[in-house]
């Protein structure tokens, strides 16, 4: 009779491996790892780079924002200007036709005398 | 010299025997068995980053396997194995080699967990007593009193069924 310990080494070798079970396991790799894990440096930079382009987006947003608040104020303040000039342009007429009514009425009654 | 590069399909070709084998004697059961090798195999290719060599790997895999084997039988205990099934099949025990090869596997499936774990990583993978404990974090001398206690607990119980071992 053989050795007990040969006995329980021979009853413990390794038995066949289910036929397909390596490419069961291969067929489970997408689904329980969709995508391999990016290295940790390449993940650091990816991070950074998306905090990098989230900030210039929003600093070119707010640039953008405040060109158009600049550009509506100036306009405001152009259409004040205009209509400040055309109040004063019609005051000055007035103020001339005035001026020209009272030496016209000033020549009239210099000649009736 | 090229730093080692690792390659899982490679590793699970080499060590797919090895882990289903460890499952399979440890729970005798093959759905569950191939369910663990599995878990094991998707397990090693998530860390597969952390392992720095062929051994290293296999280690690895070892030291998984039996975990997960040991958890498994505490989740699920499984009922004893009735000693004296062998008179009841009506076959003459000593004569005949399946019977005893069976009879040995399912004595060995009775065993506690860590105990069954140091007996197939002992006689399946072959490992020393120093490799064992330190694939299952125990010490040395706990592993060589399980393999004592274990081989006479095997003999006692094939000889109790007239499967009569050498000493």
């Amino acid at each position: 009779m053989k050795d007990f310990e040969d006995q329980l080494r021979e009853v413990l070798r390794p038995p066949d491996v289910p036929a397909g079970f390596a490419n069961r396991v291969m067929a489970k790799l997408p689904e329980a790892y969709p995508m391999a894990a990016p290295r940790p440096m390449l993940r650091r930079v990816a991070l950074w780079a998306a905090a990098a382009v989230i900030c210039a987006g929003s600093i070119a947003a707010w640039q953008v924002e405040r060109a158009r608040d600049e550009r509506v104020r100036g306009e405001k303040a152009r259409e004040q200007v205009m209509l400040a000039l055309r109040i004063t342009g019609s005051k000055l007429n007035q103020a001339q036709s005035r001026v020209r009514q009272v030496s016209a009425d000033g020549e009239s009654t210099g000649e009736q005398q | 010299m090229t730093a080692w590069q690792p390659n899982f399909e490679q590793l699970l070709t080499t060590n797919q025997g090895m882990v289903f084998g460890l499952a399979l004697h440890f729970l005798r059961e093959r759905t569950a068995a191939e369910e663990i090798a599995q878990d094991v195999f998707l397990a090693l290719h998530k860390h597969l980053r952390s392992i720095t060599s062929d051994e290293h790997a296999r280690y690895w895999l070892r030291r998984v396997t039996v975990q997960r084997c040991i958890d498994h039988a505490r989740r699920h205990p499984q009922i004893s194995v009735p000693i004296d099934d062998a008179h009841e099949l009506g076959v003459d025990p000593p004569e005949n080699d399946v019977f005893v090869r069976e009879r040995l596997k399912k004595l060995i499936a009775t065993l506690a967990p860590d105990a069954r774990a140091v007996m197939l990583l002992r006689y399946q993978e072959d490992l020393s007593p120093p490799e064992i404990a330190a694939t299952l974090s125990m010490p040395v001398a706990t592993v060589k009193s399980h393999l004592q206690r274990s081989l006479a607990l095997l003999r006692e119980k094939m000889n109790r069924t007239g499967s009569m071992v050498k000493e």
